[in-house]
């Protein structure tokens, strides 16, 4: 048979076709989202720098059900790059997001926006002070000019600024002082600024050590903060270690309780419960005492945890494992005990928790 | 019936809606295209068994005052990963990243020793002649990086081939201005040519903002760019057999660099200053050739972020002294023996240090065939000696059958590496100095049927091919949340492309038909971490689909013709948990020649994305949606006396 011109040239476009036609849309997933906010744990996810992967996860504890990226599933849209924080402030949830420089508000009925709250400079996390106000720290958008913003609750407006140390992070309400640690942001910094709520003034700085990160109380009194120490100028070792200070919230005194003597690592996350408190170092958590002057050295899990949390009601703990940080991370939770109960996949780089239980 | 033969195949042709793909001379010379060459150190050798794709001069013409990124992302099957126009632009061959890929510059590596890669969006066509594509391994030819692929920029230069005055001035969309000449005097014992470029684009284009409530029409802020570019090249025939030349590259880039649309505004800007000098002497004699090369690279980037008051500049200058020896023992056997000594020291504020490496690298290669032609293979090895690392191995071997006068049978076997780059070793926060280098195997073999006719032409060719890589490079966070260079990870590339491109003549009337289609899967086959989530998953930004195709159709010396590109789907964490969709875009280029004795004139306005789709290469970095470019050149000759 004689094969023409023709017939190769159709045959060839008939292989164009086809082959072209092989190239289809993957089908769309189907949104999941719970039908409220209640009894759970709403687990932050930063998401990759400048990928928008940033998201925010909802563990209902009932159903034992995890809901991921609630935020763009609801509201069409992604919370931005690193999400940092979240807070429930009245009806609203406030979800802080670092990189973008903004705050995202939204109904926590159903997690639908309701406005989004500009003018910030790399804010970190968002605490109220009454019902019409709340304060937001920030490292400023050289990452070293740490500053709190007082909000507006009722315009989501910034009314003031109140200067403090760099890297301004972690906050906790004692009475009608606010306490703002300053990590040191994009530099180093080792104080803990104290605020009067009343008057938005700076009413005194504890230089408690380098960089310090987390504060916690378990008692309205004292006040734990967990130093995380300081590199040496080209990360080669920790020129000096990470410690564990005291506040006394009466006098505003405080006591470092110990260090954690270790060249290269660096101890975080500091979370309470009952009593202890628990922390990140070195690959493990570990359990300590408040009533401990020195380091117990009790080691409960042996998991290198990004965030770390405890439910006040069921009393577990929540472990953040953000993996390689670019990949979905897994969040963990154990007893008290250290024994490991279940685990849920999260997306990318969970940082911490807030407990919506009740 | 005859032309309702012809009808059918012009609706045909048209609902294909196919592409020229220039990657063989033979249908490009029946298009009376000059014919191109390519130009590197031994090419005698490089096409052997590996699949090569060359830029024909009409494309890149067409393409001249934009940059290398544009041409590629268009008009080639590698994906080019382009954070917006204007802005970082990296190439992936077959799945790989930049950091697998060798960038040459007439046969020296050009590529950036402090992070491993360069950026195509600093590289305006019109500075360099010829552009060609290597696809898989080939270290054992061109040093550490040519994993994945190698893309090879020549400037050449010819004796006794009179000269020309050319101009060229461009305008399209979003303020977009180029302006270019070059002179070209080439006489019997010396040619010269100079080329000047000059570009400002704006890029304050329309996009729907995906990152926004709403997907709200958004405008490209903080997005300009400025390249400004001159090469002057020149050579002497100084004896009968003696040729020297020297080249000088200069070039400066200022640009601002847009941010992601999930992250703040930005004001950070880069410039970057380019300087790169060649001295070359060859000697041809008989069956003798011996050539030797030097080179010295200076290239510097400066940095600045005023919202995070930050000033960097880093540095990277190679110097390369390199002399190669072609021994043609008959037309049917030649050797190829080289040495090269490369140094490379870098200087940032992110090392403690100015850091150094001296490569020495001893290679050669052996090309047999029979004298009908239809056995030629090629063997060759290398072996690097390394100051700071391993002294790599390396050994390639390529074959191609010509069982029947129209069918090629070919093969590939390349062993590859990559050595870590300065950042890997020596950043400040996280470098680690006892990485290994990347160590890989690369097979390809292709089966292709070429057929040439007054009427029709077709060149059609199947491609299956596998490449691993060990001891893959990658940044993970430690105990301590630094992260750090490891090598972490075994990946494994595999799959098949499938090319054809058919040339029709019908009187005036010719139609060229080019179609491409690859599915390539990359996966991570090992971990180092206990977590197996990224195990067997795609790497990152790399489709496994791609498909381009185009149709041309040419009456006398007047071109249209129509683009398709598909890019599939991407994904964007390492467990391919998030994806970023598929696109594809269409553009029409529509081109008129004409030549006189004096002069010859050519002009082109193209239509890019003429569907006007709204998408993204990378999440949240938006490019374009319809856009245009125009522009003229115009060529005095000079005829030689």
């Amino acid at each position: 048979m004689k094969i023409t011109k023709f017939k190769i040239a159709t045959l060839l476009h008939v292989i164009v076709l086809i082959t072209t036609c092989g190239c289809t849309k993957k089908e769309e997933e189907v949104n999941n989202l719970p039908g409220e906010y209640a009894n759970g744990v709403f687990v932050i996810n930063e998401g990759t720098f400048g990928s928008g992967s940033g998201s925010i996860s909802f563990l209902d504890v009932v159903s034992d059900t995890i809901y991921n990226d609630v935020f763009q599933k609801k509201n069409g849209f992604p919370l931005g790059s690193i999400v940092q924080s979240i807070n429930i402030i009245g009806n609203n949830g406030y979800i802080v997001v670092n990189n973008a420089n903004k705050i995202e508000v939204v109904d926590i009925k159903n997690f639908s926006s309701i406005g989004t709250i500009s003018g910030l400079a790399n804010p970190r996390y968002i605490k109220s002070v009454n019902a019409s106000k709340a304060y937001v720290t920030q490292w400023g958008s050289d990452g070293m000019t740490g500053a709190v913003k007082v909000i507006d609750l009722n315009t989501n407006t910034i009314t003031s600024t109140i200067s403090v140390g760099s890297g301004a992070e972690s906050m906790l309400l004692v009475g009608n002082s606010m306490y703002v640690a300053c990590s040191g942001g994009y530099s180093s910094d080792s104080s803990v600024y104290v605020i009067n709520t009343t008057t938005d003034v700076v009413s005194d700085v504890l230089e408690v050590g380098a960089n310090p990160n987390d504060l916690v109380s378990l008692d309205n009194q004292s006040i734990f903060v967990m130093c995380s120490g300081r590199w040496k100028f080209d990360y080669s070792e920790l020129e000096a270690y990470g410690s564990l200070v005291k506040i006394n919230a009466s006098d505003n005194t405080f006591t470092k309780l110990f260090e954690l003597s270790d060249l290269y690592a660096q101890p975080g996350s500091l979370t309470g419960n009952n009593g202890y408190l628990y922390f990140n170092f070195n690959g493990d958590v570990y359990k300590q005492s408040a009533a401990s002057t020195t380091l117990d050295n009790t080691k409960i899990i042996h998991r290198d945890f990004y965030g770390l949390g405890i439910d006040p009601v069921s009393n577990k703990i929540y472990g953040a494992d953000a993996g390689n940080f670019s990949q979905a991370g897994k969040v963990l939770r154990y007893d008290l005990s250290g024994t490991v109960i279940d685990s849920f996949t999260v997306a990318v780089s969970p940082n911490g928790f807030y407990f919506n239980t009740k | 019936m005859h032309r309702f033969k012809w009808l059918f195949l012009h609706i045909g042709l048209c609902v294909c809606v196919t592409h020229v793909f220039a990657q063989n001379k033979d249908l490009d010379t029946l298009m009376h295209i000059p014919e191109i060459t390519i130009v590197g150190h031994n090419n005698e050798v490089v096409e052997i068994g590996s699949k090569v794709e060359q830029i024909d001069t009409l494309t890149k013409a067409m393409y001249d005052q934009q940059m290398l990124s544009d041409l590629l992302s268009a008009q080639s099957s590698v994906f080019i990963k382009n954070y917006t126009i204007g802005n970082l632009a990296t190439p992936s061959f077959r799945g790989f990243n930049m950091n697998q890929t060798a960038i040459l510059w007439n046969g020296l590596s050009i590529t950036s020793p402090l992070y491993g890669g360069f950026d195509l969006s600093l590289l305006p066509n019109a500075l360099v002649d010829d552009v060609s594509l290597q696809y898989g391994g080939a270290t054992s030819l061109w040093g550490s990086g040519a994993i994945g692929g190698t893309i090879h920029l020549s400037n050449r230069l010819n004796f006794d081939k009179g000269g020309h005055m050319k101009a060229s001035i461009q305008h399209g969309s979003f303020g977009s201005n180029t302006q270019g000449f070059e002179v070209l005097a080439s006489g019997k014992h010396a040619v010269s040519q100079t080329k000047f470029f000059n570009r400002n684009n704006r890029n304050n284009f329309k996009f729907y903002n995906t990152a926004q409530k709403g997907k709200p029409l958004d405008t490209m802020e903080h997005a300009s760019v400025d390249n400004i570019g001159l090469v002057q090249n020149i050579s002497f025939k100084i004896k009968q057999h003696h040729i020297l030349n020297a080249c000088v590259w200069l070039q400066s880039n200022d640009r601002e660099v847009p941010a992601s649309l999930t992250s703040k505004l930005s004001e950070a800007t880069q410039r970057d200053d380019i300087k790169r000098f060649t001295f070359s002497w060859n000697y041809e004699k008989n069956k003798n050739a011996f050539t030797l090369r030097t080179a010295y690279f200076d290239e510097r980037l400066i940095y600045k972020d005023p919202a995070l008051s930050l000033n960097d500049t880093s540095k990277a200058l190679t110097t390369i002294v390199q002399a190669e020896y072609l021994k043609k023992f008959t037309e049917c056997v030649k050797l190829f023996l080289g040495a090269n000594y490369t140094f490379q020291k870098g200087k940032a504020d992110n090392f403690t240090f100015d850091p150094i490496q001296e490569n020495k690298a001893l290679f050669g290669t052996f090309k047999l065939k029979n004298k009908k032609s239809s056995i030629i293979s090629a063997l060759s090895v290398r072996k690097a000696f390394v100051s700071n690392n391993e002294n790599p191995f390396t050994a390639s071997f390529g074959l191609e059958l010509w069982p029947l006068h129209t069918v090629r049978l070919r093969g590939n076997v390349s062993k590859n590496y990559r050595l870590p780059t300065f950042n890997d070793l020596y950043w400040k926060q996280g470098g680690n100095p006892n990485l290994k280098p990347e160590s890989g195997i690369s097979e390809e073999v292709g089966l292709g049927y070429y057929k040439y006719g007054k009427v029709l032409s077709v060149q059609t060719e199947v491609v299956a091919l596998t490449n691993q890589v060990d001891n893959w490079i990658l940044w993970v966070p430690d105990a301590s949340g630094i992260w750090k260079p490891m090598n972490a990870q075994y990946v494994w590339s595999r799959g098949v492309e499938f090319d054809f491109k058919t040339l029709l003549v019908h009187n005036k009337w010719k139609y060229q038909l080019g179609y491409h289609v690859q599915n390539i899967q990359t996966t991570i086959e090992k971990v180092t971490s206990a977590d197996p989530s990224t195990l067997h998953k795609q790497m990152i930004y790399t489709p496994v689909n791609k498909m381009f195709a185009s149709l041309g159709i040419t009456y006398n010396y007047s071109t249209v013709q129509l683009v398709y590109n598909y890019v599939g789907e991407r994904f964007m964490n390492m467990d391919n948990s998030l994806s970023a969709d598929p696109y594809s875009t269409m553009d029409i280029k529509f081109n008129q020649i004409i030549y006189t004795k004096r002069f010859d004139l050519n002009a082109y306005f193209l239509i890019n994305n003429i569907t006007n789709v709204s998408y993204e290469i990378i999440s949240y970095y938006p490019v374009p949606m319809s856009s245009y470019q125009m522009g003229l050149n115009i060529t005095f000759k000079i005829k030689n006396n």
